[in-house]
């Protein structure tokens, strides 16, 4: 087990060079197309910056973002196998900036598992540590021993092409974890597979990091995972942590408009509000009572964009009034997408409520009180 | 409702292009076919017939004195047949060695100066130094004339676009995530060479392997540029250098009676053919086993690359 530190990590790569393409056009329109990015320096594309985080001991970290938000790319700086452009990494206190990917105590777990197709399962085990040169007797020892903690004796003589989905990634985790590294980096190792051995998978890595409480950074642009599996998460975009925290505290308290749409399944609802006096606003034709603790954050301002999550919404016969455009049946939930006007949103109903609702139908609904969040309407922050 | 016809979507009949295709598949077949029908039913004919009626695809008067006549020269053609082999095994190998070994960084993200690296290669491609510049560089530099590595080293022991091939090969069927694990895993560069890229490349690496031996098992140019030791000569070099005699002989250049009679006892034509159907007789024992791997390598390299 080991602790991270990263401080002001920067990640800029170089813009492509466009000397071996041979149309002009070509070579244009892919400066241009880089040139569009997020952030760029005459240097190139700013992958990832400002970024500083400090993982404790036997912490389960998750980087979320959306593809292209420099979550891998920390991952990678981190695992040594994408220079620092600027900023440091410590390790248990120790600047490891320049040291050699094997010689950080690391263990990687990559997207397709990345095991050694020819190798059986013992052989993938076995690798890092003949790397190491140790002792026929001790390698045994070791492999053994961590196929019988992932239960994986029996596969031993498999290939991986042998296993299934779930055995490869118990594989990869075996060949992580012969090497007793002192931090895992995971990146996206359940991106391909299907939703039911997903969940397996995340509830075998959880037991994992469970028993073995091992420093873990995962890297994933999937929010069930994120908000599963993680002690903290860590919300990114554009290569910049937005939001780091619990994932209720993400959830429950978003930083800004972009960390509140990004978490929760249906997406929040956002609409555009109107003080209309101290501790109301206005929303679709119907005065809404703000909670206290952001009572005052809308005063002064013209109008305030309000984020209503679709599982805050009551039903209400004085509350807003939309028309069913459709419905969906989801488990236990009934997801309502409603009109009112040119407005849409979504509310989610438990099925419990007995009765069903078809197109066109009228329903009035009542936000939460204490579930409303305000936001800036230009800058997307939280108002509190 | 009014009923609509609705017309089925037309499946474009190509069976004409089929047809035209498995025509001329089989004339090119054919074509390729013939000179080694030919080759055969010479060296099965007697000398006599060939003089009269020239050659035909059925031997016209059957005769095995070419054969015994390469029975009679067995200690010399059995020399000559183990030195083609020395040279095809200790060829392919270090071939297949340098391919590799070349093609390996070049096929590395992290190598930096690998577009030099792949310039350089692909130079040699359009520009060479020509006959006589090689000629003068192995034989005064390197000396290898008369000895066994004449026959190894020059031209055939690596070639650019076998390079390209497995190069190619590397990038587009071993995923980089792997080479990158076996870093994080403490494997050296060599380690990751021998223990994942190679393993892992057995289609692309027989390709360039059966292209190497079989340029080897028919070379005749370096024996005939480097050689003059009748020791060193391999099948394809005794072949020539056969072919060069019987020419010799039949020019009437030679006066002297002896050559004269030589000339009329030996099975010239039977014996060139003979000699060529030995020479290509492992190959084409050989073939059928690996012409599933060939083609597999070949497509393999070549357009996925």
């Amino acid at each position: 087990m080991s602790e991270l530190s990263l401080e002001n990590l920067v990640k800029i790569y170089p813009f492509t060079s466009t000397r071996r393409l041979f149309g002009r056009k070509q070579a244009r329109d892919m400066l241009a197309r880089e040139q569009a990015m997020p952030y760029t320096t005459n240097e190139g594309v700013i992958a990832v910056q400002q970024f500083s985080l400090e993982i404790k001991n036997g912490e389960f970290v998750v980087l979320l973002g959306p593809s292209g938000s420099g979550k891998t790319s920390v991952l990678r700086m981190v695992a040594g196998l994408e220079s620092v452009s600027d900023g440091t990494i410590r390790m248990d206190g120790k600047v490891i900036n320049d040291t050699p990917p094997p010689d950080r105590n690391m263990a990687m777990i990559f997207q397709n598992y990345s095991l050694y197709p020819g190798f059986t399962v013992y052989d993938n085990l076995a690798y890092p540590l003949r790397n190491l040169h140790m002792p026929r007797a001790q390698v045994d020892e070791k492999v053994r021993a961590v196929a019988g903690l992932l239960e994986m004796t029996p596969l031993l003589d498999r290939r991986p092409s042998e296993l299934s989905g779930g055995q490869q990634q118990r594989t990869a985790i075996g060949r992580a974890l012969v090497r007793d590294p002192g931090i895992f980096l995971m990146d996206e190792p359940m991106s391909n597979q299907d939703p039911a051995l997903k969940a397996r998978l995340r509830e075998e890595l959880k037991r994992i990091h469970r028993k073995l409480g091992t420093t873990i950074l995962y890297v994933t642009h999937d929010q069930t995972d994120a908000l599963r599996l993680g002690d903290r998460i860590v919300l990114m975009q554009d290569g910049m942590i937005v939001q780091a925290g619990t994932p209720q505290e993400l959830y429950q308290h978003p930083r800004n408009l972009y960390c509140a749409t990004f978490l929760g399944t249906p997406q929040m609802n956002v609409f555009r509000g109107i003080p209309v006096q101290e501790g109301k606003i206005r929303l679709m034709g119907r005065d809404i009572s703000l909670p206290e603790s952001i009572k005052k954050a809308a005063g002064g301002m013209a109008a305030v964009t309000v984020g209503i999550r679709p599982v805050h919404f009551v039903p209400d016969p004085r509350g807003i009034e939309g028309t069913v455009d459709y419905t969906e049946s989801i488990e236990a939930e009934c997801h309502l997408h409603l009109k009112h006007g040119n407005e849409a949103f979504t509310v989610v109903v438990p099925k419990t409520s007995g009765r069903p609702y078809s197109r066109g139908e009228t329903v009035r609904v009542m936000p939460e009180t204490d579930r409303i969040h305000l936001f800036h309407p230009q800058t997307g922050i939280r108002l509190d | 409702m009014s009923k609509e016809k609705v017309k089925a979507p037309q499946i474009k009949d190509e069976r004409g292009f089929h047809n035209l295709a498995l025509i001329l598949m089989t004339l090119l077949a054919i074509y390729c076919v013939i000179p080694f029908i030919l080759m055969l039913s010479t060296s099965l004919s007697s000398e006599q017939a060939l003089a009269k009626g020239g050659y035909s695809f059925w031997p016209r008067e059957f005769s095995l004195a070419a054969y015994d006549y390469m029975w009679a020269k067995r200690e010399t053609i059995g020399r000559c047949y183990l030195m083609t082999i020395i040279v095809t095994v200790v060829g392919t190998a270090g071939n297949l060695l340098l391919t590799s070994l070349f093609a390996y960084p070049l096929s590395r993200k992290d190598f930096k100066p690998r577009n030099f690296f792949a310039f350089l290669l692909f130079f040699t491609v359009l520009f060479n130094g020509g006959l006589t510049a090689s000629y003068i560089v192995w034989t005064r530099l390197f000396f290898v004339k008369n000895t066994i590595w004449a026959l190894i080293l020059p031209g055939s022991l690596m070639g650019a676009m076998s390079v390209l091939m497995v190069r190619n090969y590397f990038n587009a069927n071993i995923p980089y995530a792997i080479i990158e694990a076996a870093l994080l895993d403490g494997a050296s560069d060599m380690k990751i060479y021998t223990s994942i890229m190679v393993p892992l490349s057995k289609p692309v690496m027989t390709t360039i392997g059966l292209f190497a031996a079989l340029g080897y098992w028919n070379n005749w140019t370096n024996g005939l540029y480097y050689i003059t030791e009748t020791h060193l000569y391999t099948i394809q070099v005794y072949l020539k250098k056969l072919m060069d005699n019987i020419a010799f002989l039949k020019s009437g250049n030679s006066v002297a009676e002896s050559a004269a009679l030589a000339y009329r006892t030996m099975p010239t034509e039977g014996a060139r053919m003979a000699i060529a159907i030995i020479a290509i007789l492992p190959i084409l024992c050989v073939y059928p086993f690996i012409q599933k791997e060939l083609v597999k390598g070949m497509v393999v390299g070549g357009v996925k690359g």
